[in-house]
């Protein structure tokens, strides 16, 4: 028998049996969908996260340290092979004032009254939001060139006397920052304060530098500026240009070659290497229980395929015995069967993919909606027909397997059961 | 003694196995057949040793009580059953000495086989039943198509050809089992008792056609039956009793 009379056979014996035929098609398809949805979310998180890593971006940066932090050293920096870019991160250290009494809208829960205290202003380039470990919890980062906006964190919100859950009341409320300077020798002898006003654009979470308050870099930078302008207390005051260089690396296989490089050059570096290889190993474990679950859910309809095609030998023993009486081969039968099961295998697959993938991309848009809501940066779901073609032929090839010992023992069905028991 | 070839029934060939003399029927020639099944309660002897011959293009009946091993002589015969003891031979070549792949190209090319209960695949209409074992038999889409046509002409159901078997009567269904039994142009035709679920009426009319079908094509016809008045059109008829053949 040729194999498309094999497939015209098969095609007619499915048909005919559509009932158990859809019910077996809706498991494989169904566990089709799960194993290709939780793969295609594995593999996403995996190539995303690893992929921004391995990119650059601020997680995969080295944070160069030091109280030798100048133009100068920006300058060797950035001409040294291998980096991508540096971010410089500069930090003054001024007095913070909540309003007093407090704008908060009306309602809103302060636990203490807040007094005046010095903070860390961290300043970044606020138009390169990403080349920062800054993520934005409400509101906004302030507009690069603002001399008036500040974001805080939420220990600044507990500072004040608000829930550090509860970010919005703070938004647009005023806080006052005065950079010191001094006039004398002798703390005691006499301060100036440049006094700014800035309005709280956003809140945020923050690892660029230790401090509560981000500002754009010029704002942070005009500060230094005044406090520079009078004498020094033994460097309390004395900030540095520049707190820290976040520089990216080429690629992620430049990271540790160049740490080793700045250091060399008598730089204190920290580099994310293990974070990523535990990120990696982490990825790779959720990838596989992933995996795992949606086989697990494979290997039931396989053996729903098996018990399908079981019970349809089980009703067709009459009709095999003829297919032998007049003339066909063990293989023939063998043939027809397999063709059977690979077409629920490979319907159910394309059923099953198709389900999954609408599936993964549902789930993507709950994940995004959500990072979206936590000022984080979406997952944006890549198409991998290499995923959805393997879940097609693995289902597929794992019907044909469920199917082969019911197909050969078809086979091996005698020519006599056409005429009835004996 | 085997090689591989086209395996359609010709003229002096049984599916693989060639067979010399009568290019239309074929002798079938058996002595001390013997066979018996395994069954819960022991062993069941249903042949004990049937000695029978008839000759190329011959018509015989075979009766006999239920149980008395008709169906399994007609399924040593026509190659479903291994033989277990004694010989057979049919156009002169041992069955024993034939097996697998061989005896499937033996019961596509030179048996026909005609089930009481018409034995049509239910999901396949008239015309792709009768296709079948030309289908089976690798034969090209278009040919074989034209011999169904031809022959559900010759049985008269050239207008009923699209149907399912479940569309058509149990006489017509019958006729259309004829129809496919004689698709590869069989030496040997086996017909289980084809009428024995039919009516009267459509009884006569299925032998009818099926002993003019023999006198058109010269094919060997063993014909089953529990009909006397059926069996008595047989030029040649035998008897089966408790496993052995005595002539009727």
């Amino acid at each position: 028998m040729r194999w498309r009379d094999a497939l015209g056979l098969a095609l007619r014996a499915v048909s005919r049996r559509f009932g158990r035929a859809s019910l077996t098609l809706l498991a494989v398809a169904l566990a089709t969908a799960l194993l290709t949805a939780l793969v295609v979310i594995a593999a996403t998180a995996k190539t995303r996260v690893i992929g921004q890593l391995t990119k650059g971006g601020p997680l995969a940066s080295i944070r160069v340290q030091g109280n030798n932090l100048d133009q100068d050293s920006l300058h060797l920096i950035q001409k040294l092979p291998s980096v991508k870019a540096v971010a410089p991160v500069v930090v003054a250290r001024e007095l913070a004032a909540a309003p007093v009494p407090a704008t908060y809208r009306p309602g809103t829960r302060i636990t203490t009254t807040s007094e005046d205290f010095f903070e860390s202003v961290v300043g970044i380039d606020t138009s390169q939001p990403d080349r920062f470990p800054v993520s934005v919890l409400a509101g906004r980062l302030p507009r690069e060139s603002s001399l008036t906006e500040v974001a805080v964190t939420q220990s600044y919100l507990e500072q004040v006397g608000l829930s550090r859950d509860d970010p919005i009341p703070v938004l647009g409320t005023e806080l006052e920052l005065a950079a010191p300077r001094f006039l004398a020798d002798s703390f005691n002898q006499g301060v100036w304060g440049r006094w700014t006003r800035a309005t709280i654009v956003g809140v945020v979470a923050q690892e660029a530098a230790e401090g509560d308050i981000v500002a754009p870099t010029a704002l942070v930078q005009a500060a230094q500026r005044f406090t520079e302008g009078g004498s020094t207390l033994g460097g309390r005051f004395d900030d540095p240009p520049f707190a820290a260089f976040l520089v990216e690396a080429t690629d992620l296989s430049q990271v540790g070659p160049l740490a080793d490089r700045l250091e060399s050059l008598g730089y204190s570096t920290s580099a994310p290497e293990n974070l990523i290889a535990t990120v990696e190993r982490y990825l790779h474990v959720v990838e596989i229980v992933l995996s795992a679950i949606g086989l697990i859910a494979l290997l039931i309809s396989a053996l729903g395929i098996s018990n399908a095609l079981l019970a349809a030998i089980r009703e067709r023993r009459r009709e095999i015995g003829v297919l032998k009486a007049i003339g066909a081969r063990d293989s023939d039968v063998l043939r027809v069967f397999l063709i059977e099961a690979g077409l629920l295998g490979f319907v159910g697959g394309v059923l099953g993919a198709a389900a999954g993938w609408v599936i993964a991309r549902t789930v993507a848009a709950v994940v995004n909606a959500y990072l979206t809501r936590q000022g984080l940066f979406g997952v944006k779901l890549v198409a991998q027909p290499a995923i959805l073609l393997g879940a097609v032929a693995g289902a597929t090839v794992l019907a044909l397997l469920a199917g082969a010992l019911p197909a050969a023992r078809a086979s091996r069905l005698p020519a006599r059961e056409a005429m009835g028991a004996a | 003694m085997m090689e591989p070839m086209d395996t359609r029934a010709r003229p002096g060939h049984l599916g693989e196995v060639d067979i010399p003399g009568d290019p239309r029927g074929v002798e079938i020639h058996a002595a001390d057949l013997r066979h018996a099944y395994a069954a819960p309660e022991g062993r069941l002897d249903v042949l004990t040793g049937v000695d029978l011959d008839v000759h190329p293009g011959g018509y015989c009946a075979l009766q006999g009580p239920s149980g008395a091993g008709k169906t399994t002589l007609l399924a040593l015969i026509g190659g479903l059953e291994p033989l277990q003891a004694g010989t057979l031979r049919i156009g002169g070549v041992d069955l024993a000495g034939v097996g697998g792949d061989a005896l499937a190209a033996y019961r596509r090319s030179t048996v026909g086989f005609v089930f009481q209960d018409f034995g049509l695949l239910e999901t396949l209409t008239a015309r792709e039943n009768v296709e079948l074992a030309a289908t089976l038999d690798r034969a090209p889409p278009a040919e074989r198509r034209r011999r169904a046509d031809e022959l559900l002409a010759a049985v008269g159901l050239s207008e009923r050809s699209r149907h399912r078997p479940a569309q058509l009567s149990g006489g017509e269904r019958q006729r259309v089992a004829m129809a496919r039994a004689l698709m590869n142009r069989p030496r040997l035709l086996l017909a289980d008792e084809p009428t024995g679920n039919l009516d009267e009426a459509s009884a006569v009319g299925v032998i009818e056609l099926l002993e003019e079908l023999q006198r058109r094509w010269g094919f060997t016809l063993v014909l089953v039956t529990h009909n006397q008045a059926l069996a008595v059109r047989a030029a040649q008829r035998l008897s089966l009793k408790a496993g052995k053949v005595v002539e009727g």
